[in-house]
């Protein structure tokens, strides 16, 4: 677990290291905490060695330095991660909806979306139990 | 020909090459300007899901992340979620895990050189290799009940044993299959038509692929010896004897032929798998159906036929996992690699380039 201000430099030096395969970026909505973690898996192809480098925001400003430079798979994992939970990467070239299409709800995967609420409202009138 | 403007076609979703993924193809006459991927039509928010259902009921659910290879996604979650759960296969049960795989990614191959030769208008190919799954599919239905989605896998072993003549069973659908693939290599891999499609067609050097998150027989292609069931053996891939298949040309029919020589690795692992399986229970019966995870997390990868199958895991001392982010290896191939080799390629060939990577529109919008 890092501070995110000094992530993007602890993941320089990681890429420099050998840490080159940005294997997948999740994001865990710890909303009691009022926290998002963000949890950036790699892989190095010489060591044969995982690693995950964690780091957290304010889920009340939710911005991160986005990875791009560092890893360019990291643009689509980013875009992703923008449009299920919100959180803004500075730097990021294009934050675009990836999946979704017209969705102008919250954030999907943010744990105050209830998707059963949300499926009985849209679609039974909210009369279903 | 500058004043002509550049012009816009849609690939897919309609495409007979393209499954259920659309990109944008931007074309200056013949040539391909740029590609912008365009994912999410078969998006059903699986993520979300399986926060709200149990353990045990995800099983499930996970069969429908990729529908060409869907004994490597229960794979990789039941692993993860026995991680969380902290309860163990049985030796058995993790034997025949592994068998079950290695079938998935054999059908999985045989389905993308069924489809790659109809793509390049091969079709004949196409009802071949079509065929040739049938076997196989009826291996599965014996075994697990299901055709096609087995929800075979559970946390802690597998639902029921395998049937007591399965080696008999294997043998003769890998006979068959050794004549397969050998009616594969004259009709398709040494056919001068579709060597022409395939070769130094979407080039991927080896620093581009490992830049773009290449995984699997797309990265192998490229070069590189990397395979999670070498690098983070699990299951019972380190007591079974296999090579990995590497190419080095990197391009459209290296990545091919690396799925084809994959085939007879997959052959090799399950029978000495079948030979070395113990006796014993084939699951766990600690586990039970709302048996609760402690409170930690994992990331647990596997090898399906595509790549990297990744699940991070959270529990949180419930019965229901508190967040599970499923990696499908599609998403970088067909989002950030697909783009890239495509560009300054002719448009006709587009759909040999897309098919290549063996992508699947499913495992990318999850």
């Amino acid at each position: 677990m890092v501070n995110n201000e000094t992530a993007a430099e602890l993941a320089s030096a990681l890429k420099a290291a050998g840490f080159n395969h940005l294997s997948d970026v999740t994001v865990v909505d710890y909303i009691e905490e009022e926290d998002f973690e963000l949890i950036y898996h790699l892989w190095s192809h010489g060591a044969r060695k995982r690693l995950m480098l964690k780091t957290r925001i304010p889920r009340n400003k939710a911005i991160m330095k986005s990875f791009t430079p560092i890893w360019v798979s990291a643009h689509m994992h980013e875009r992703e991660c923008h449009e299920m939970f919100g959180i803004y990467f500075d730097g990021h070239t294009d934050l675009s909806p990836l999946l979704l299409e017209d969705w102008d709800g919250i954030p999907p995967l943010r744990k105050d979306f209830d998707s059963r609420k949300y499926v009985l409202e849209t679609f039974y009138g909210g009369e279903r139990e | 020909m500058t004043d002509i403007p550049f012009f816009t076609i849609p690939f897919g979703p309609c495409h007979p090459a393209s499954g259920h993924f659309h990109a944008s193809v931007t074309v200056d006459g013949e040539r391909v300007v740029e590609v912008k991927p365009d994912p999410g039509y078969l998006h059903r928010g699986f993520e979300k899901l399986m926060e709200y259902r149990t353990y045990l009921q995800n099983s499930p659910l996970v069969d429908r992340i990729c529908v060409l290879d869907p004994f490597a996604a229960e794979l990789g979650y039941v692993n993860a979620a026995e991680k969380v759960l902290e309860t163990e296969a049985p030796e058995r049960g993790r034997f025949i895990r592994t068998i079950m795989a290695e079938l998935g990614r054999i059908l999985s191959h045989i389905t993308w050189i069924g489809v790659t030769s109809m793509v390049l208008g091969l079709d004949s190919g196409c009802k071949i290799a079509w065929g040739n799954r049938e076997p196989i599919i009826r291996i599965n239905e014996k075994v697990t009940g299901g055709r096609i989605y087995p929800c075979y896998f559970i946390p802690g072993g597998v639902r029921r044993d395998l049937p007591d003549d399965f080696p008999e069973m294997i043998d003769e659908v890998f006979d068959g299959l050794e004549q397969n693939l050998e009616q594969y290599d004259f009709l398709i891999f040494n056919n001068e038509t579709f060597r022409v499609r395939m070769e130094n067609v979407g080039l991927l050097e080896a620093g581009d692929a490992v830049d773009l998150g290449a995984t699997g027989p797309n990265l192998r292609a490229s070069g590189i010896e990397a395979d999670v069931r070498k690098d983070e053996p699990y299951e019972v891939y380190d007591q079974l004897e296999f090579n990995v298949v590497t190419q080095d040309k990197g391009d459209a029919f290296s990545r091919g032929m690396c799925r084809r020589i994959e085939i007879e690795e997959s052959m090799k692992i399950v029978r000495d798998a079948v030979n070395k399986i113990p006796g014993g229970d084939f699951k766990n019966k600690a586990f039970k159906p709302f048996s609760k995870a402690k409170e930690k997390e994992t990331y647990f990868c596997c090898e399906s036929a595509r790549g990297e199958q990744c699940y991070h895991m959270v529990g949180d001392g419930t019965d229901k996992p508190y967040r599970v982010k499923v990696r499908g290896p599609s998403f970088s191939h067909t989002l950030a690699e697909f783009p890239y080799i495509a560009k300054d390629a002719y448009i006709a060939d587009i759909p040999a380039i897309y098919w290549s990577l063996d992508p699947c529109p499913a495992d990318v919008d999850r």
